[in-house]
């Protein structure tokens, strides 16, 4: 697999669009759903096209071509953080006041609804934490911080989500 | 105790929230594909364009400013400075279109020999 992504990575470097539409393919799904659990699932696709028509463009700059994935995921994971500054400034004011209580049962849970009144850095490192299960240190590596700042952001998220799930007080 | 009931809900949240989190993108990986490449750039014939039009555009303004500055200045022709320094008679008005083009004219009397250069 690492090989194929660095013969796809040094083809696509050399304009082979073939190659970078098959590292689209494989990359696809992960990166959207990364930006889903950051923007929403109405944002998540434009995001992460957003992201890889950057890395076609800066694909000639990365030097390492086996962190291709790494790579694409921390460009997507600024162009969501782009997004989301954006989206704060829409949201209706019920959405956006602190903290309303949400009920949580095993069928219906608004897991958007909830996840968005934490702050998008926070809710990065729990996605990558509980639904793609990588390690603080792959996780800081993603992102560009330390994993000392990776538990920082899940702790204050975890906090917040305690806050906002029963209305606890923190 | 209040904080064993928070953390069980954060444990029903967080199953939830993987659960939500692993769900497909609704766009399949083959159309993504498509759609992210139909707004790549085609590779790159464009560039040698650009820089002939470039180099074009560079040789027509040298060009330009070449002849807006005009010719050289050469001195005079001998016989042109000869004609420079001549003494005008009595009647005759000298003046010069630019330094190689002398235009004289003799006065005369109506009815006189036509004029020439004095």
């Amino acid at each position: 697999m690492s090989d194929d992504t660095q013969s796809l990575v040094l083809h696509a470097r050399a304009g082979d669009r073939g190659a970078f539409a098959r590292l689209v393919e494989l990359h696809w799904g992960r990166l959207v759903r990364f930006a889903r659990s950051i923007v929403g699932e109405a944002e998540a696709e434009d995001a992460v096209q957003e992201a890889l028509l950057v890395a076609w463009r800066k694909l000639a700059g990365l030097t390492d071509l086996a962190s291709f994935g790494g790579w694409v995921g921390r460009i997507t994971y600024r162009r969501c953080l782009r997004r989301a500054g954006r989206l704060r400034h829409l949201l209706p004011l019920d959405v956006a006041s602190p903290p309303a209580v949400l009920p949580v049962s095993d069928g219906e849970i608004l897991i958007w609804q909830v996840l968005r009144r934490l702050a998008p850095r926070q809710r990065a490192v729990l996605h990558l934490t509980i639904v793609e299960e990588m390690s603080d240190s792959e996780i800081g590596a993603l992102l560009g911080i330390t994993p000392a700042s990776v538990r920082s952001h899940r702790r204050r998220g975890r906090d917040r989500l305690r806050q906002v799930l029963g209305g606890h007080k923190s | 105790m209040s904080d064993q009931v928070h953390d069980s809900k954060l444990d029903v949240f967080e199953g939830a929230l993987r659960a939500w989190g692993r769900r497909e993108a609704p766009t399949s990986p083959r159309q993504a594909a498509s759609m992210v490449l139909a707004q790549v750039a085609a590779p790159r014939p464009v560039f040698p364009v650009l820089r002939l039009a470039a180099v074009v555009a560079l040789v027509l303004v040298v060009g330009l400013l070449a002849f807006l500055a005009g010719p050289p200045a050469e001195p005079p022709s001998a016989e042109v400075a000869g004609l420079a320094s001549q003494p005008l008679g009595d009647g005759v008005v000298q003046f010069w279109l630019n330094p190689e083009t002398p235009v004289v004219f003799v006065l005369s009397p109506m009815g006189s020999k036509s004029g020439g250069l004095p």
